[in-house]
Order: C-alpha cells, then sequence, then structure tokens
C-alpha cells in the first residue's frame, strides 16, 4: 500500500493521472466529428473506416498526450527518485507511515490501472472461452457442405483454409479465428434449412474471414478495455460492430444477387430463433432488425456524399485543434487529432454495392437442373472432359450457372488455384499431373473400339486416383484382365483392389460407388437421397426441431418416366427417413412435395443416379 | 434404471462431441459416430463403442437394441444441455466477453418483442410479392 503511496507522489504518476483526464475531452470530440461523418456518410464501407479511424484517434490521443506531458516530468523525475528511495528506507526504517497529502488527481492512474486490468482479464477469459467453442461440443459437418464452404471462399477470394463445424455449443452461425478461420453452425441449422439459406449464412460468416474481421475485433477489444472509462469508446466501438455486419451484408449481396430474399433469410432465421427459449446474452452488433432495413430500402443508400464530408471532417478537425489548443497549453499540451488523414482515406469514394448487384436473384443450388448446352464450346469440353472427373457437384452446378466468359475464366483459375499444392508460386503442380494423366490414359488406354482412353474404365481411374501402387496384369487370360492395387485411397480406404476384365477392360466394381449422396433442388425442404452399396436408396429429410406436422410425397421415376416407387408419409418433429428396394441400376428421378398443417406446400425435386 | 433426465450428469467434452454428433446426424450406430468424428481427429473404435456404452448408463444417451446394431440417440434436446451448461458461472460470467470476439450474422442478443413484429410483418410482405 505504500509503495503505491509513494508512487502516486511521483510525476509519472500525474502525467499518467492528467493524459487520462485529457482524454475526456478528447475521446468526446473525436466522438462528435465521428457522429457528424456518420450522420453524411451512406456507403458502409466508408462508415466503417471512419469508425475504425476514430477508434485509431482514440488510442493515439492519449499516447500523443503523454509523449507531450513527458519531458515536464522527465525534468523533476531524477530529484524525486532519489527522494522516493531515501522515503522509502525512511518508511522501512522506523515504521512510521508517511503522512503525504496526495493532490486528488494522483488517485487517478492507479484506479485506472485496478480497472483496466480487470478489463483486461475478462476480455481475456472471454477470449479463451471462445476459443474453447473450436474445439469444444463440435462435429464434422457433411463433406458437401465442407467443399461447399471451399467453393464459396474461392468466389470471395478467401485464401485461408477455412473449417466448417457443427457445434452444439454456439446459439447462432459464428466465425472465430484470423489466421486458422473456423466457421461453427449450430447442429442441425444446416439440414433444417434451404441450400441457399444455409449458403447466404456461410457468405457472410466468409465475408467477416475475408475482411481480417477477427484481428480488427482483437485489436478494438484492446483499445476498449484500456480505455474503459470513457463511454464515447464503447459508442464508438459499437459502432464499428455494427457497420462491420452491414459491410458483411453487402458483401453477400454483391456474391449472392437478391438483397431481399437475403434479409428475408436473416428475419426467417432470427424469428425462428427467439422461438426457442435461451437465456439471452448482452448485445454486440447491429440490430437486425435495422440490417434489414437498410438491405431492403435502397433509398436510404443515397448519392454518396464522401468528398464533401472529407472536407468537412477536415476542417473541423483543423478548427477544434486551434481552439482547444491555447487554452490547455497552461496545464498540458494537446495533441493534433491524428485521425484527419486516415479518416479522410477512409472517407474517398468506394464503389457501392448496389451498383454492382447482379440483375436479378440466382440462388446457386436453384439451378442444377438448367442444361449445359448455353456454355460455350470450350468451356462445355473443360467441364465435360478436361476436369469431368474431378470437378465436384457443387463446383460443376456452379460452373453452369456462370453467365459470362470473364466469370467462367475467373473459376476456372480460382479451381485450379484451390487445388494448388503450393499456391503462391507459378507452378501449379496439381494442374500440370491432372492434364499429365489424361495424355497417359489417352496414350496406353485407348479401347479397341475407338472410346477414347480418357472415357475408358481404366482411364478414370488413373485420372481420378493417379496410378496404381501395383499392376497384376494377365493380358493372355481369355478374357484378359488386369488388377490394379492402390495402397490408400482418400476417402475409401487402405489396399483397394481394382479389377479390369474383357477386351475393352471394364471395371468389375467401382470403389467409390459406397458413398453415393444426392441433394435436392427446389423451395422444399432439403432432401437427401443415399444410394447404398446394394443399390438400396434411403431418402431422407431432416426438419427443423419446431416444424409442425408434415405430409410428405414422392414419386420416384426412371428417367424415361415410368414410375418406380410412391410413398406418401407424415413426418413430425425432427425428420423423416425412408429406405427404397434395391432398385435397378440407372439415372431416377424424384419429385417430393410436402403439405404443412396450415396448407402451405412446397415442392422440390432431386436427380440420382444407381450404379 | 436411467436416473431422471432433470438430473443428469453434465457431459464432459468428449461425451458432448459424441452428443453433438447425435444431435446432428439422428439416431446412430457406435460405426455412423466414429466415421463423423475421424473426420475431424483421429479416434479408435473402440473408444468410441465404450464412451458411448458409458454415456448409455449415466443416462445421456439412448440405446435401442432392436436392431442388431445397436442403434443410439441423445436423451435430451440440444437446447436442454446448452441451458445447462450456460448455467455455468464461469459461461455466465465471460460469455459476453466471448460474444463480442465471436462475428456472425445474426447478433448474440436476441430481437425484441416490437422487432419480431416488425421482422415478421416484412417477411409476410417479401412472401406476398414472390408469391
Amino acid at each position: 500500500m505504500n509503495a503505491i503511496q509513494l508512487w502516486m507522489h511521483t510525476p509519472a504518476a500525474a502525467v499518467v493521472g492528467w493524459t487520462l483526464i485529457h482524454f475526456l475531452w478528447q475521446g468526446a470530440a473525436i466522438a462528435l466529428l465521428l457522429a457528424a461523418a456518420m450522420a453524411v456518410l451512406r456507403d458502409s464501407r466508408a462508415r466503417y473506416g471512419a469508425a475504425c479511424a476514430a477508434l485509431a484517434a482514440m488510442i493515439a490521443a492519449p499516447a500523443i498526450t503523454l509523449a507531450l506531458l513527458w519531458p515536464s516530468a522527465a525534468a523533476v523525475a531524477v530529484p524525486l527518485t532519489r527522494r522516493f528511495a531515501i522515503n522509502w528506507f525512511a518508511v522501512a526504517a522506523d515504521d512510521a507511515p508517511l503522512r503525504l497529502s496526495a493532490p486528488w488527481y494522483a488517485w487517478i492512474a492507479p484506479c485506472w490501472f485496478v480497472g483496466a486490468l480487470a478489463v483486461c482479464a475478462w476480455r481475456a477469459a472471454g477470449w479463451y472461452a471462445a476459443h474453447g467453442l473450436r474445439t469444444r461440443g463440435v462435429c464434422a459437418i457433411s463433406p458437401q457442405w465442407q467443399s461447399r464452404v471451399a467453393v464459396l471462399a474461392g468466389e470471395l477470394r478467401v485464401t485461408r483454409p477455412v473449417r466448417l463445424l457443427e457445434s452444439c455449443l454456439a446459439e447462432v452461425p459464428v466465425a472465430i479465428g484470423w489466421l486458422r478461420p473456423v466457421i461453427l453452425l449450430p447442429v442441425g441449422l444446416a439440414a433444417g434449412l434451404r441450400a441457399e439459406q444455409v449458403e447466404a449464412l456461410l457468405l457472410h460468416e466468409l465475408a467477416h474471414i475475408r475482411r481480417c474481421d477477427y484481428l480488427v475485433n482483437l485489436l478494438q477489444t484492446a483499445i476498449e478495455s484500456v480505455l474503459f472509462y470513457h463511454p464515447a469508446v464503447w459508442w464508438v466501438s459499437n459502432a464499428i460492430r455494427a457497420e462491420r455486419e452491414n459491410c458483411c451484408d453487402d458483401l453477400v449481396v454483391r456474391v449472392h444477387g437478391d438483397a431481399r430474399a437475403y434479409a428475408a433469410t436473416l428475419a426467417t432465421l432470427e424469428t425462428a430463433r427467439c422461438r426457442a427459449p435461451l437465456p439471452a446474452v448482452s448485445a454486440n452488433g447491429g440490430r437486425l432488425i435495422d440490417r434489414v432495413r437498410r438491405l431492403t430500402n435502397p433509398a436510404q443508400s443515397g448519392v454518396s456524399a464522401a468528398p464533401v464530408v472529407t472536407g468537412l471532417v477536415a476542417l473541423a478537425t483543423i478548427v477544434a485543434a486551434l481552439v482547444v489548443w491555447p487554452s490547455h497549453r497552461a496545464t498540458a499540451a494537446t495533441p493534433q487529432d491524428p485521425a484527419a488523414p486516415q479518416r479522410a482515406a477512409a472517407a474517398q469514394p468506394q464503389p457501392r454495392a448496389g451498383k454492382v448487384r447482379r440483375p436479378e436473384a440466382v440462388p446457386v443450388l436453384a439451378q442444377v437442373g438448367e442444361s449445359t448446352l448455353t456454355i460455350p464450346e470450350r468451356y462445355r469440353k473443360w467441364l465435360t472432359q478436361d476436369v469431368a472427373y474431378i470437378i465436384s457437384d457443387v463446383e460443376r452446378s456452379t460452373f453452369e450457372t456462370l453467365r459470362s466468359d470473364s466469370e467462367r475464366e475467373h473459376f476456372i483459375e480460382q479451381f485450379w488455384e484451390r487445388r494448388d499444392p503450393t499456391p503462391g508460386t507459378p507452378e501449379n503442380e496439381y494442374k500440370e499431373e491432372h492434364y499429365r494423366r489424361i495424355a497417359y490414359t489417352n496414350q496406353h488406354f485407348g479401347a479397341p473400339s475407338g472410346l477414347a482412353g480418357w472415357k475408358t474404365d481404366r482411364g478414370r481411374i488413373y485420372i481420378t486416383y493417379g496410378p496404381p501402387d501395383q499392376i497384376e496384369a494377365h493380358p493372355n487370360n481369355v478374357p484378359p484382365s488386369q488388377q490394379w492395387l492402390y495402397k490408400f485411397i482418400e476417402g475409401i480406404g487402405q489396399n483397394v483392389i481394382i479389377e479390369f476384365t474383357g477386351d475393352d477392360y471394364r471395371m468389375t466394381m467401382d470403389p467409390s460407388v459406397a458413398h453415393n449422396v444426392f441433394f435436392s433442388t427446389g423451395n422444399g425442404p432439403r432432401v437427401i437421397v443415399e444410394v447404398q452399396p446394394d443399390r438400396s436408396v434411403v431418402i431422407s429429410v431432416p426438419l427443423a426441431q419446431e416444424s409442425s406436422p408434415y405430409v410428405l410425397r414422392g414419386d420416384v421415376t426412371t428417367a424415361r418416366g415410368p414410375i418406380v416407387s410412391t410413398f406418401e408419409d407424415v413426418a413430425v418433429g425432427s425428420g423423416f427417413k425412408k429406405t427404397l428396394g434395391p432398385l435397378q441400376p440407372g439415372d431416377y428421378d424424384m419429385q417430393f412435395a410436402t403439405k404443412n398443417t396450415r396448407g402451405e406446400r412446397t415442392s422440390s425435386h432431386v436427380t440420382f443416379t444407381v450404379r | 434404471m436411467p436416473p431422471k433426465p432433470s438430473h443428469l450428469p453434465r457431459p464432459t467434452d468428449s461425451e458432448l462431441e459424441i452428443l453433438t454428433v447425435l444431435w446432428s446426424r439422428g439416431p446412430s450406430t457406435v460405426r455412423d459416430v466414429h466415421e463423423t468424428i475421424v473426420q475431424s481427429r483421429p479416434a479408435q473404435y473402440t473408444t468410441v463403442l465404450k464412451l458411448l456404452q458409458i454415456m448409455a448408463e449415466k443416462g445421456l444417451v439412448r440405446r435401442d437394441e432392436k436392431q442388431r446394431a445397436h442403434v443410439y440417440e441423445a436423451s435430451r434436446p440440444r437446447e436442454e444441455t446448452q441451458r445447462q451448461l450456460a448455467g455455468d458461472l464461469l459461461q455466465r460470467a465471460f460469455g459476453g466477453s466471448a460474444k463480442s470476439l465471436m462475428m456472425g450474422a445474426l447478433s448474440a442478443r436476441k430481437a425484441s418483442k416490437k422487432e419480431l413484429a416488425e421482422l415478421k410483418k416484412f417477411l409476410e410482405e417479401y412472401e406476398g410479392e414472390s408469391r
């Protein structure tokens, strides 16, 4: 206690105390400037930039004040330090407490220090808890969604690998982490929503990751903790959080298209969530209703006033500095507002989200069935020949929805980039190896019937899995045969043996047939069709927990039209599952319709193949 | 006889992971659970089996023995367990701090009744247009 009392008398404590006091008006002034800027700025990125600049100014202001006040303190520091040492010994020697009358402001620094320490500890515990969520109560999500995230990440040009997990502790979808970001979806959310709704959510989280929001948020939290005593800091910090969400919303709309559909998705989720009785927690980020209003009311984002605002803010800063400077020079030098250049930079005119919006809503997955005929020959060849075996279903359907050649070129570039084992180098080893494999199959596996090598079974396996570890050939047998051994194939297993027989070396069993999953398109709940190794077909429909009873009806037909099977059932609660007996190999179609107790109907459609 | 749901013990971290898989997939066999878990980390089949047996004894999961492969199911809905865990002192003290570090499309705070009403009104309008 004596040590603190003595420290309170050092000039350093006084300087810190005065710095903190000066920040009261500095913080208020910066917040006022920000409020003025926010009144004029409309573009979310400009608003976000302005708020960030204001917070940066808030941490710079006390730093500069401290630097300016320090010399006067240093001048008297030496004798005081010596006195401090003598007093300290004196206290220790005769045990008589020193009665030093501390001025009131001497108390500020120690009080602030204790408070900042407490807030920092609270924040650190929060950080620890948030990071715990990345590993606690999580499980892997279906590979379909994992690969969909990779595609969406490519669209947003997110370079870091993003993991998508289901979490039983997260109440809403969240993104956590900077270098190794993770997106957590509440358990069952992906299954209970329509694909384009999940996509919209994922895009929003990916937007956070692409913008490095987590890192900015950490810095922002640190500033909040140090300057915790000023309400203006919290106000600016909350403004940043709100604008951050708006920026991400704009990014989603730019990629996804329809702003109103996206707003409806958010509103639906929020209304569904509010039915679940969970304890409410502290407010952060913008109010959803404000975001929905902003998304659906383009009139609000009027003409950009950025240049005017830049001038106004700069002028106001200079005036404020001139007015304030002389009056405070007596007690302490005033820092110039360091925010002006930054704020000016942030307020530069920027392309507005509304202008680059796609003209119509194109929910990506809704167009899966569209024919590939509209794609120019060159790109159709790329899709159906070059990458036919390695492109995923979601990538394929995304590619089919692209409208312009430049989009397609970009997609192809991204497609290879995602697979590049050494991103950043000019060589793409994956792409080179892939084209080498195609060339190899055409040289070696051409069939007597004239079928190109890459189209044969051996060609397909070679291109998909690479050269086998071992080949056992019996060319003189009747019919001739080959057995290929792979020591390991990812997703299938160890020591996989694949047999080819006959003059054209047909494969006897496809190793990947064990995992055949198909998804529905349409406005109804997501229908999942799994083809089992024994050719039986499992149809499942995960429904949201709170959903009311549904009447389900499905018609399975072959691609040519005859009905194979029809079923009708009632699903209550968490889902529906049905198995159809083994089907003949071939292509099938399923029309799937639901009706709930309120008479609302949905319909969806799945195409699947039994091999 | 398994204990009453309201007095179920708190699941440990590894039990919570298995519960998450069960909530995500619905009733599953040990094999299903194991397959999902190994997607994110290496785990032994026997470990998963043992854990599920312990959890069945504790009453955290129900076992359906009608089929040849036993099918396990979480005995409580996710929300209830989440409430139980959120009730922790630590969670309550630091929840707010943690939430401001996570970013999401929906804020951690729920909409008020008035906001909800407006959201619903917007949705009705929207559905009216698109029909």
